[in-house]
């Protein structure tokens, strides 16, 4: 039996500071509370856990929970970094760098997990040919992921993507992007 | 709703978890975290660096 790790709130939000630093923008937490709610709810994502396992908490930025037998480790954490992605693209959480913060944490949890993402050329083709036929194109990977989230066109167009409205919908996508 | 709330028994999950050693840092664990967030950081630069105006 293998531990799942998360991060914690303030490994986000120290990361969002480190984003909007990078840009020169305003660091602000609009929802804070939904952000606590993320972080607790991909801990049951995808079920409701009857009888809640000892959580290890004795650590800064991340904690260690729940068993699961290796053969279905992987699934797992697909249906849960899809879960992240999801809620934290379209949960526009901060007020600057939901984005970005969203493929940071969907990636650094992958890697935490033992898992990563196919490099980032191939990460920009599957994540653009699953919606468009045209060309990938590196300006609009992180519009994709909010198309993903449901919650913006791409270039104003809707008729080219498809428009996601829960972190199930995007887990078939996810799973072919992970290694 | 309280504990009823669906929606927020992970967050009761944590809250009623001891918090005696919350504090306490540099464990192997964050170590570990802290390696992959500096070289998921370090690959955004590189990789996504012409989508940083987003």
């Amino acid at each position: 039996m293998e531990k799942i790790k998360y991060v914690k709130l303030d490994f986000v939000e120290q990361y969002n500071k480190e984003f909007v630093t990078l840009s020169h923008e305003d660091y602000c937490v609009q929802k804070e509370g939904h952000l606590d709610w993320v972080l607790s709810q991909v801990i049951e994502f995808p079920y409701l856990i009857e009888n809640i396992p000892k959580l290890v908490e004795e650590t800064k930025s991340v904690i260690e929970y729940e068993e699961v037998a290796p053969e279905g480790k992987r699934k797992l954490i697909v249906q849960k970094a899809s879960f992240l992605l999801f809620h934290l693209a379209a949960g526009h959480i901060f007020i600057e760098a939901n984005k970005r913060i969203s493929l940071f944490i969907f990636v650094t949890f992958l890697r935490l997990n033992g898992f990563d993402v196919k490099d980032g050329d191939s990460l920009l083709d599957n994540l653009f040919n699953k919606i468009t036929s045209r060309k990938p194109s590196a300006d609009v990977l992180f519009k994709l992921v909010i198309a993903l989230a449901g919650c913006e066109e791409i270039n104003g167009k809707k008729e080219n993507c498809v428009i996601y409205k829960n972190p199930e919908d995007i887990i078939y996508i996810i799973q072919d992007l992970v290694v | 709703m309280g504990i009823f709330d669906p929606k927020r028994r992970g967050l009761i999950a944590m809250e009623s978890t001891p918090k005696y050693n919350v504090s306490r840092v540099g464990t192997d664990l964050d170590k570990q975290l802290d390696r992959i967030a500096k070289k998921t950081m370090q690959d955004y630069k590189q990789v996504f660096k012409k989508l940083e105006k987003y």
